[in-house]
């Protein structure tokens, strides 16, 4: 397996980079309020890259992303709380867990399609939503679990900004390898997987193997992505890991453009900064969200990328 | 906190049996009801409609303002609730399958995705969050025998049955039910045996309204009518694929299992674990059978 | 010499404390009031009641002259009842909208949340919630009327033994954060009493089929049930429990004390056996409201039109604007935050027509801790029970400076095996 970090694709990833000092650059002079949407947003495209790998790319649906994201930032938070884990390894440790636990949910999928996969992962969401509720002992229940603030070496990572640059700078890292995982033999494998099962087998892709590897990254990212989240508030509840989140994901990526890098970044911004964007409306906000989604899908049934592409031809 | 096994006395056992069975049936009634109306729309449009329970819900507000502020009489109720529920079937018919005939199955997805918020936005916005009762059915319970039964229970039962029993005599034995059916099967062939499809999509988006809104209906009484009734249509989802979701009888069987299900390990397991059992058997279920406990394997 | 002269001069300008500089959120003409409540999804069911009962308050003042020639201006900002958007809501009202204070309620993460930043922040916030975890832990910015779950559970317990002499008490909660305390809190305190409940039963937000736990609470054969869930979910479970023959009484939480329960669980299920906590000093319906209740079906007719409103949390919210204003009040012209949250604390008891005395103390935040009941009487009407159950053990939920949670609960525990050894 080839990695190329730097290579012939610095189209994407110049401009890409040029986006991350740009936005560093600024940070310092963004208010409080601005910088903590903008890591929301960061958060988000890590998410929406990652379940894009698995449902744009490999054409395998998932409705338990949210499930990961808990399962990620609530191992985060125990490895820190009970073994006192240093946060890097607790983050990359709750992104393994997390992976694992999309292996498991892979292999189930490996019999299954459309409808029926759908279903199982969304009892599986179902199933970690109600395991974070009830299993008191492990994770506090529904009242929650206060969570210690991260540091990495004598960086302390209290403040709003030096959230913002972690949440920047991991989001640049997995956006990266996501990109570079797709243009190498394993992002091939996922695309001729959703492409055709049948012809990829003939071409001799491991069906069970790229499949579960798809579930299992994607849950990685979601994990990565948990582990952070947990810094968010510095408090977790199982609240925000149900049904109705792992739906707004994939809207994310429907909207962005499904099977597209650039598609997962656009869609999780722009699924981010809409509902606060929409604060003025006070009462209405619900219903202009849901009618400024219906309108963009109705228009650009492919996502914004996708009619990006259309228009210019590319 | 009192999650541990109960074993009942020998006084209660067979009793809780029996009523642990008629609860099941009668909330597995009503899953099976919303099942069905997901069938449908997926059998002949290929659709999965999550805006589905919000299409109940606005049945159980029609029902709400024919009944408590026209104060019309219970026929009517039924008759207007109906009409209401096939105009709003044919809106989202118009508005989300027309326009994205050729889009991925996904984008269709998201698009019910965004009706469902807009239902329940406009629900709430219109008649406000709170909820109102909507008292059809009387409560008294009688005895049979050592059982205390309600006629809101029977009610609920029969008219459910009835219902999928009428769908289920509508699919087999009448032309448009055939026509739908081989829609669903394989629409090329179809449309070349004559059956016109766009005439299809119509009558079922109609047909699965109408059904919605009776659902609608039947619920309200028991749970009140509220802008977040839809979240039913989880349930409804999971009971379908249960049963089969390729199939209607598989459908409907599931939800029955589901209720029962539910019941019974509430009472023998722990009331606690009741929430999860649904889920749980249905990742079991599509582990060991991927079609449905009901569903036609292949 | 004279350009290093300017310099120094200006920088120890910039170092020097800025006299005459007003807080944050303070003008000349104006007080910032920030406020965040779901006012969109599924719990918006609370948030126009807490923003009518503030604005109720505020309109009061604002067109008596205001405080010291201030008017209060409130901000409002929708949490949808999640703790991220919660912290945004609270976030854009510091930077943005540089409010004084931040009103808000009622969901339990947003406020715990929103708490956590307040004390970052050092904003006071002032909550209309029953989260208990708010006092836990000692908090010197975040102030909570409720009534909380700590306290609702253990009145409620008091009140059925003491009152309607109860012998098998089963217990239904819902799980999640309103009910799962509650259900702990009812257990704790029949501990006083010596006794267990015959019967613990939970369900789930949202479910509409209790078969399996009205039958476990059947087999045991319980005389009171004490409920603490949601309106809707407690309602149902009552007559699930009618329909299948269980015959006891019961007692709900504040969620309980909607007049509308009866349409749901019908009449035959709750006359003569229904009670729940009411936490005015009369029912929405009697004498002792009505100035309020016209006085808000003027201001906010399309609210008051809509079933079982206005309710305990418009109130609430009505008198907790009312005790800010107060305390806004007495701080006089030089407000500063600091100086209110003293006031807050040190203000003693406030009293008001529609409420027993809410009264917060330097090391107890906690301002409400007493309740009245309500019932449904034979024929089904609702019953004002003028007995006043108030918390008066030495000991509380509420941890002052140097507490915690863990420290509250020993002294709980301690204080019952006491009574045992009696």
């Amino acid at each position: 397996m080839k990695w190329t970090i730097l290579g012939s694709y610095h189209k994407t990833w110049v401009p890409l980079l040029l986006v991350l000092i740009g936005l560093a650059a600024i940070a310092p002079f963004l208010d409080v309020y601005f910088l903590y949407i903008l890591t929301i947003v960061c958060l988000n495209v890590i998410l929406a890259t990652g379940l894009n790998l698995l449902s744009g790319y490999t054409g395998q649906i998932s409705l338990c992303h949210s499930g990961f994201l808990g399962i990620g930032a609530y191992s985060c938070t125990i490895l820190m709380i009970r073994l006192h884990l240093p946060y890097p390894l607790a983050l990359l440790s709750a992104g393994l867990i997390a992976g694992c636990a999309g292996f498991l949910v892979g292999i189930p999928a490996l019999r299954l399609r459309g409808l029926y996969l759908a279903m199982v992962t969304l009892g599986f969401g179902e199933i970690v939503h109600l395991v974070l509720h009830h299993w008191q002992g492990l994770t506090g229940g529904p009242l929650g679990l206060k969570v210690p603030t991260a540091r990495i070496g004598p960086v302390v990572f209290k403040s709003e900004l030096s959230l913002f640059y972690l949440f920047l700078f991991v989001a640049f890292i997995f956006v990266i390898l996501a990109r570079n995982l797709i243009h190498s033999k394993i992002g091939r494998a996922f695309r001729s997987i959703a492409y055709s099962e049948i012809a990829a087998q003939a071409c001799g892709v491991d069906l069970a193997k790229y499949k579960t590897l798809s579930f299992a990254l994607s849950a990685f990212y979601a994990g990565i992505a948990g582990g952070l989240y947990c810094q968010l508030l510095k408090y977790l509840s199982p609240d925000p890991f149900g049904l109705f989140e792992s739906i707004q994901y994939l809207t994310m990526i429907v909207l962005g453009g499904m099977g597209s890098i650039i598609g997962s970044v656009v869609g999780a911004s722009l699924l981010s900064i809409l509902p606060e964007i929409l604060r003025d409306f006070k009462d209405y906000q619900e219903l202009i969200f849901s009618l400024l989604l219906m309108l963009f899908i109705l228009f650009m049934p492919r996502g914004i990328y996708g009619m990006i592409r259309s228009v210019f031809r590319f | 906190m009192g999650r541990g096994r109960i074993f009942p006395s020998a006084l209660f056992r067979k009793e809780m049996l029996i009523q642990n069975l008629i609860g099941g049936i009668q909330a597995g009634s009503l899953y099976a009801l919303v099942a069905l109306g997901l069938i449908i729309i997926f059998k002949a449009t290929s659709v999965l409609n999550f805006a589905y329970g919000e299409m109940v819900m606005m049945g159980a507000y029609f029902s709400l303002v024919f009944y408590s502020f026209f104060r019309l009489p219970l026929p009517w109720v039924f008759l207007f609730a109906l009409l209401s529920g096939i105009i709003l079937g044919l809106l989202l018919e118009r508005v989300i399958c027309q326009p994205l005939q050729r889009a991925s199955p996904m984008t269709v997805v998201i698009a019910t995705v965004a009706m469902m918020g807009i239902l329940k936005s406009l629900a709430r916005l219109i008649w406000g969050p709170g909820y109102y009762a909507l008292p059809i059915f009387t409560v008294t319970p009688f005895q049979f025998f050592s059982l205390s039964l309600s006629g809101n229970t029977l009610y609920t039962i029969l008219i459910s049955v009835s219902f999928m029993g009428l769908f289920y005599l509508f699919f087999v034995f009448t032309k448009i039910g055939k026509g739908m059916r081989a829609t669903s099967e394989n629409p090329i062939a179809a449309s070349l045996m004559g059956v016109r499809i766009p005439r299809v999509f119509f009558l079922t988006w109609a047909i699965a309204g109408a059904l919605a809104a009776l659902t609608g209906l039947l619920i309200a009484p028991l749970t009140g009518v509220f802008p977040d009734m839809g979240n039913i249509s989880v349930k409804g989802f999971a009971a379908g694929v249960l049963g089969g979701f390729g199939s209607v009888p598989g459908g409907i069987l599931g939800g029955f299992f589901l209720g029962v299900a539910e019941s019974l390990a509430g009472s023998y397991i722990s009331t606690a674990f009741k929430d999860v059992i649904a889920f749980l058997l249905l990742v079991a279920v599509l582990i060991f059978r991927p079609t449905g406990l009901f569903g036609k394997q292949g | 010499m004279k350009r290093t002269l300017v310099w120094v001069t200006f920088l120890s300008l910039l170092l020097l404390p800025a006299t005459g500089q007003s807080e944050v959120g303070v003008t000349a003409n104006e007080i910032r009031i920030g406020f965040y409540a779901p006012m969109t999804g599924f719990a918006s069911y609370f948030g126009p009641s807490l923003r009518n009962g503030l604005m109720m308050a505020v309109d009061e003042v604002n067109n008596a002259g205001g405080i010291h020639d201030r008017k209060l201006k409130v901000i409002i900002e929708d949490d949808a009842c999640d703790a991220t958007k919660a912290v945004a809501a609270a976030k854009k009202l510091i930077v943005r909208d540089k409010v004084f204070m931040i009103f808000g309620g009622p969901c339990a993460h947003s406020v715990i949340s929103g708490c956590n930043l307040a004390d970052e922040e050092k904003i006071p916030l002032y909550v209309v919630s029953s989260a208990e975890e708010l006092v836990k832990n000692y908090h010197k910015y975040c102030f909570i009327i409720g009534m909380t779950t700590w306290n609702q559970s253990r009145l409620m317990v008091d009140f059925a033994i003491n009152e309607l002499k109860a012998k098998r008490i089963g217990i239904v909660y819902q799980t999640g954060a309103y009910g799962q305390p509650g259900g702990e809190g009812f257990i704790t305190r029949m501990k006083k009493y010596g006794m267990e409940p015959v019967a613990t039963v939970v369900h789930k937000i949202g479910d509409t089929d209790y078969t399996a736990q009205v039958l476990k609470l059947k087999e045991a054969n319980p005389d009171m049930v004490l409920v603490f869930s949601y309106t809707k979910e407690g309602a149902m479970i009552i007559r699930q429990a009618w329909e299948k023959g269980l015959k006891a009484k019961w007692v709900m939480s504040t969620t309980g004390n909607i007049p509308s329960v009866i349409d749901l669980a019908t009449k035959e299920a709750v006359a003569g056996r229904y009670y729940a906590i009411n936490l005015t000093s009369d029912i929405i319906e009697g004498p002792k409201l009505k100035p309020f209740l016209e006085i808000y079906t003027k201001k906010f007719p399309a609210d008051a039109a809509r079933p079982d409103f206005p309710n305990d949390r418009d109130t609430m919210a009505y008198i907790a604007g009312k005790m800010i204003i107060e305390a806004l009040k007495r701080c006089g012209k030089d407000l500063t935050r600091d100086k209110f949250i003293s006031t807050l604390e040190n203000m003693g008891e406030f009293k008001s027509d529609i409420f027993p005395p809410a009264r917060f103390r330097p090391n107890d935040h906690d301002g409400m801790k007493t309740t009245y009941w309500v019932m449904y009487d034979e024929n089904g009407k609702r019953r004002f029970i003028d007995k006043l159950y108030e918390w008066n053990e030495p000991f509380s939920g509420s941890a002052g400076p140097g507490e915690t949670a863990e420290t509250i609960k020993a002294k709980e525990e301690e204080y019952y095996q006491t009574l045992k050894k009696k």
